[in-house]
């Protein structure tokens, strides 16, 4: 009795056990995931205002033949909808796409000029569980495809060159632009309609195009309205966060490597205007020659510098209405009651106290 | 059946039982010349020691003896009194005067003497069998240590725990089981230290043993576990003699089957699986490191291969991206899905390690090359798996070598599957499904009524000192106290010198 | 066979501290940043503090009526102040608020498995591998289960405190400034909806037979609801900070995606939300295991016969069909709100306070 049981019990759990082996809704095998690593948007071609996406993606045949130099695959769809021009990206293929590893998003400016578009790539992006609100976000005025065919410098695979160029080292150093990734991109578009996307572009022609990246994309009321060079944003390092590494140079070519710096922002009214009080402490090295002029001199100079470089970028900000330096989203921290709205006028006035440490060689 | 005075009837009935055996030797003669008083000497050849019994005993029994002492012929003194008094020169000797109990005795390898007119007969111990010694440990092998291993020789091994423990708290009560094979068993256990209520169950779950034959330790175990259907050892089985030792010292019991070179020591919780002899003969940092290995090992050798199908097949995302890649392209041109892939290379891999087992030792070797280098090579670049998967399966077949006991490693080997099969269907859920579910039927264990999962579950109990030995190893000054097996009133293992006293008094 | 030390069925204090804190911690935690943060914005931190404290009392109240009737059913007890009648209603009542709650628990947990593990299965897998797991677990009693919440809590808590750890790296604290800001009603209100994040305090009501030294029960649950109460702070200040007051409504299990998306040094692990998944499956395990353990319980004592893995057996498919009877998650979290008015009030603060008060008045005492 105790024995038939046993193997109706033994039969029962092998039959359930087997069946449920053979169910696999959510099982692809590795080989047959299209792993996507860079995302690029851009307005249709022939229609401005739908979208055209492209993919770069990293297919295991490809690697299987030549490891991590393999070419990657470049898939092309377009559709009315950013969902439905994905879906048609995958469509027609035997693997599935797979977003768990994408690593950058590129979208093209003209997108960016359509409010509508901004907003539903932010959207639809961001709620796309298999994403990660982590990607990088950028803007570019090139063709996309051109982009994401680029080999970037020094690395193989354009998805973890770009991730890794803000988390890496040095990435402030090299180039000025400031960081996005979908969360944030997403958040700041909720709050006010405004954003600021690093800019990648390429540089050279044919076969020595090399990615750059510097500069940013600002964009106003969802929608792109300007852009600044990389030159003119050291100030919203200075306000933001550490410049460590930042090399200044003066007209007579000494040159200044900050080791660390700490901005303070505290804020008071003046008048009808709102002051904002950037206190910074900076330490540095002279670098390279040994300069003639005395300390105080020299420390005058950069102090002199550094002010300028903030007046520049909070002005270029100001005059677009963006809050590129968090501004405005500080003073609210400080003072919830004043609403989180862009302020038409804040001035900026920098404090320095810099100190040179070691005199060049 | 009480033994008659008649000495004629007992042959009689002992020739009956034993007729066909034909290694019984027997014979009846008289007690020294004067033929007037016969006696019978029986023993069963191989089972005895021939030069006591032809040596020691007979000479100064039979008639021409000169040594046959006067007062064996004068009436009324009784023979067997004589006899015992001073009529043999052994002092393992005794009067029986239950038939049955000397036809067991006889069959054991004592030999029985039966006197004309008296109504017991004298059982002389001279038993002596071939055997192979005390061999040296094969199965629990150590660097450092002892390297004594049980046989299968009872009184052998008993002996040996004897000269580790000299103490006379130390019981070993002997007893027998099968209804026909008559083993001799031997529970052995530290009288004060051990807890009352387990030995308690022990002797009665060892006395509801109805089976005809015990044949080995094994068997006796799987007849005293709480759960038969677990495939989790309840009892520990180990070879080493200074093993068993350091089992009862904590008042754990100790079983010694005869014919079996192994001892049962229960109760047995999940960390003594883990526990080897060597981690108190190195210093504890080492050892605490190898602990972790070891419950490392085990984590590995269960879960390894469900995790991988886990991560590769529903969540890719896991992994670091170059990795994942490397992975797709390593799987690329591999026809078949990956769980079967790794069924297929573990089911390799058992059957390496049960043709390893069988093979003659030389030869054992030469089949882990064959079978792992050359077949896994091969495999590889047949393009039938991928070499992940091998490195796979490889680190869980050697996790399962780093855990110091086979038993639990059977069981592992067994879950594994489970695993395998619900991460398969359901991905890190499933994985988790099937990890809990085994965790469920381990929490409901019980081994002699103490919580298999014992320090982990209930630590509390004893305030966590069992922690102390478990995933790590505490310095010995650490370890004051016994582990939960001993009797609670016992639990002090270290007492300062002044507090000693008479070592064979109970502390 | 008896044990001076694991009498059977008898649990030890620290075991109905670690029984609590993996019932009740897990799901409470996964969605209260998100409620708190609808009331008090980013003060919603001190809507849990209150929470916790209110939970203390109610702690005190529940854990007083338990001690009443040490060594009793609760079903005998509360047949024995209310008459019978009126106890065979509260028993049912607590019946049908843990099979509720073992219900939404199951449903959110198929929604999360949905949204982070297995896209695309359908809900009933996720449904029958769960009750089956959970009534599995329950079948084998109140030690086993304890037991196995010593071990569940290892392996469910150290990964998550790694992964918090980490993810509170690079958080920025300024989102929750300013402190204090939000008028004391919401604060209040806030307070309110955190209380829920403790539900299933009530449990403790059902515990006492299973308790081998009830005296110092009311410390020791407090204990645990502390542990907790700080825990969800904790959790809750992080998350608004990582998300702010005015983000955190788009998610609706912050603390999931605030782990799932966090930073991992050395890139082991490109991302945690699977891993983090072990957290919310042995939580869910625990919280519907235990609902199942203490209806079945219930069960059996107003019918009065039979083991009470029969009345698992009664239990699981009822908890599958509610569980499958809201359309979506909002849906979900409507009846929710409205369960907890009723039941969750209903279990967790009158009827221990009616209990506790006639208790008194009647002067019931132990059996």
């Amino acid at each position: 009795m105790r024995n038939k049981k046993f193997a109706l019990k033994f039969v029962a759990i092998s039959a359930v056990s087997l069946a449920l082996l053979t169910f696999n809704w959510d099982r692809v095998e590795m080989e047959n995931r299209a792993f996507v690593v860079v995302m690029g948007i851009e307005a249709g071609e022939g229609d401005k205002t739908s979208f055209s996406v492209y993919l770069s993606v990293v297919d295991a045949p490809a690697l299987e033949n030549g490891g991590e130099d393999a070419p990657k695959l470049l898939y092309q769809a377009e559709g009315a909808s950013l969902s439905h021009a994905l879906s048609q990206a995958g469509g027609g293929m035997s693997d599935r796409l797979y977003y768990g590893h994408t690593k950058a998003i590129v979208i093209h400016k003209d997108a960016l000029e359509n409010p509508r578009m901004v907003r539903e790539i932010a959207d639809t992006l961001s709620q796309k569980g298999e994403i990660n609100i982590r990607t990088i976000v950028m803007a570019t005025d090139k063709p996309v495809s051109e982009i994401l065919q680029t080999k970037p410098k020094g690395g193989n695979l354009l998805g973890t060159y770009l991730s890794n160029y803000f988390g890496g080292d040095g990435a402030n150093v090299a180039s000025l632009a400031i960081k996005a990734d979908l969360e944030g991109f997403d958040a700041s578009l909720r709050r006010d309609g405004t954003a600021v996307l690093p800019k990648i572009t390429l540089e050279g022609g044919g076969d020595g195009k090399e990615i750059n990246i510097g500069g940013i994309f600002a964009l106003k009321n969802f929608a792109y309205i300007d852009s600044i060079p990389e030159e003119l944003l050291a100030g919203q390092i200075w306000v933001k966060e550490n410049a460590g590494g930042m090399e200044l140079v003066l007209d007579d070519h000494t040159a200044l490597q900050i080791i660390r710096s700490r901005p303070k922002i505290t804020f008071a009214m003046g008048g009808d205007n709102l002051i904002c009080h950037v206190k910074i402490q900076a330490t540095g090295n002279l670098v390279g020659l040994h300069s003639l002029r005395n300390n105080s001199e020299l420390n005058a100079d950069f102090t002199k510098k550094i002010e300028s470089q903030i007046t520049t970028t909070h002005g270029l900000f100001q005059y677009m209405g963006v809050d590129g330096l968090m501004l405005t989203e500080t003073l609210h921290k400080k003072y919830p009651n004043i609403p989180l709205q862009p302020i038409e006028k804040i001035t900026i006035i920098p404090e320095i106290h810099l100190e040179i440490k070691a005199h060049g060689s | 059946m009480k033994i008659s005075t008649n000495l004629d009837e007992n042959i009689e009935y002992l020739e009956n039982l034993f007729a066909d055996s034909g290694d019984l030797v027997k014979r009846k003669f008289p007690i020294g010349t004067s033929r007037r008083r016969w006696a019978y000497v029986i023993y069963l050849d191989g089972m005895t020691d021939r030069g006591v019994v032809e040596q020691t005993i007979l000479p100064r029994l039979m008639a021409s003896s000169p040594k046959t002492p006067e007062a064996f012929f004068h009436e009324p003194i009784s023979l067997l009194e004589t006899l015992k008094d001073g009529g043999m020169t052994t002092a393992d000797l005794r009067e029986e005067t239950d038939m049955d109990n000397i036809v067991h005795m006889i069959l054991s390898g004592d030999t029985a003497m039966l006197l004309d007119g008296d109504c017991a007969g004298i059982l002389i111990a001279t038993r002596g069998w071939p055997n192979r010694g005390v061999p040296e440990t094969s199965v629990e092998v150590v660097v450092q240590g002892s390297n004594e291993a049980f046989s299968e020789v009872m009184r052998f091994n008993t002996a040996l725990l004897r000269r580790r423990v000299k103490d006379t708290n130390l019981k070993i009560k002997q007893s027998n089981v099968g209804r026909r094979t008559k083993t001799d068993i031997a529970v052995c256990y530290m009288e004060d230290v051990v807890r009352p209520e387990v030995l308690a169950e022990v002797e009665q779950r060892l006395a509801n043993i109805t089976i005809d034959g015990i044949l080995d330790a094994g068997a006796l175990e799987e007849l005293i576990e709480e759960d038969t259907n677990s495939p989790f050892p309840q009892c520990q089985i180990t070879e080493r003699p200074d093993k068993a030792a350091s089992g009862i010292m904590e008042g754990r019991v100790a079983i010694l089957v005869d014919n079996s070179p192994t001892a049962i020591l229960v109760p047995a919780t999940m960390n003594s699986f883990f526990q080897a002899s060597e981690d108190y003969s190195q210093g504890w940092e080492i050892m605490s490191f190898t602990r972790i290995l070891r419950f490392a090992a085990a984590f590995f050798a269960l879960a390894l291969p469900g995790l991988y199908i886990a991560i590769t097949t529903f969540h890719p995302n896991m992994l670091p991206t170059l990795l994942a890649f490397k992975m797709a392209a390593a799987r690329e041109a591999i026809p078949i899905p990956a769980v079967l892939e790794i069924l297929i290379m573990e089911f390799a891999f058992e059957l390496l390690r049960e043709a390893g087992i069988r093979l003659p030792r030389p030869v054992g070797s030469s089949i882990g090359i064959i079978g792992g280098l050359i077949v896994g090579e091969a495999a590889v670049a047949a393009g039938i798996v991928s070499p992940l998967v091998v490195i796979v399966v490889a680190l869980t077949g050697i996790a399962s070598f780093a855990i110091p006991n086979y038993a639990i490693v059977s069981a592992f080997r067994i879950c594994k599957f489970l695993i395998i099969a619900l991460a398969a269907t359901l991905g890190l859920l499933g994985f988790w499904i099937a990890l809990i579910t085994i965790l469920i039927h381990l929490a409901s264990m019980k081994t002699f009524g103490l919580p298999y999962l014992f320090p982990f579950a209930s630590g509390d109990v004893n305030g966590y000192t069992d922690f102390k030995d478990s995933l790590f190893r505490a310095p010995m000054a650490f370890m004051k106290k016994r582990p939960i097996y001993a009797n609670p009133n016992q639990q002090n293992r270290q007492q300062p010198p002044n507090n000693l006293g008479n070592p064979h008094v109970k502390e | 066979m008896t044990n001076n030390f694991a009498l059977n069925d008898k649990i030890s204090l620290r075991q109905v501290q670690i029984l609590l804190i993996l019932g009740i911690f897990g799901f409470g935690v996964t969605s209260l940043p998100r409620r708190v943060a609808e009331f008090a914005g980013q003060d919603g931190w001190l809507g849990v503090l209150l929470a916790t404290l209110t939970a203390l009392v109610l702690v005190w109240i529940i854990t007083n009526v338990t001690k009443m009737h040490t060594g009793i059913t609760f079903y005998d007890f509360a047949c024995k102040t209310l008459t019978r009648p009126v106890g065979v209603v509260v028993c049912l009542f607590l019946i049908a608020r843990l099979v509720l709650l073992a219900a939404f628990n199951l449903r959110i947990f198929a929604e999360i498995t949905q949204s982070i593990l297995l896209p695309t299965t359908p809900f009933w897998i996720v449904f029958a591998a769960m009750l089956v797991l959970a009534g599995f677990g329950a079948s084998k009693g109140m030690e086993a289960r304890a037991r196995l919440a010593e071990i569940l809590i290892l392996i469910a808590l150290v990964p998550l405190i790694i992964v918090f750890v980490i993810s509170s790296r690079d958080i920025d604290f300024t989102n929750l400034l300013p402190i204090f800001n939000a008028p004391l009603e919401n604060v209040g209100r806030a307070g309110y909806a955190a209380l829920f994040a403790f539900n299933g305090l009530d449990m403790l009501l059902l515990i006492s037979p299973f308790l081998a030294r009830p005296k110092k029960l009311t410390k020791s649950a407090g204990g645990a609801v502390l542990t907790m109460g700080g825990l969800m702070v904790a959790i809750t200040a992080v998350t608004i900070a990582r998300f702010g007051a005015g983000n955190i409504a788009r998610h609706t299990w912050p603390v999931l995606r605030m782990m799932d998306t966090a930073a991992m040094p050395g890139a082991i692990i490109d991302r945690q939300g699977a891993l983090i998944m072990t957290f919310w499956i042995i939580s869910a395990y625990a919280i519907i295991n235990a609902a199942l353990f203490f209806s079945s319980l219930l069960l059996k004592n107003i019918v009065g016969k039979g083991n009470h893995s029969r009345y698992i057996i009664i239990c699981l498919p009822i908890i599958a069909i509610i569980a499958a009877l809201p359309d979506n998650l909002t849906q979900v979290y409507n009846y929710f709100s409205r369960y907890n008015n009723i039941f969750g009030v209903g279990a967790m603060v009158i009827l221990p306070i009616i209990l506790l008060i006639i208790g008194k008045i009647r002067g019931v005492k132990n059996a």
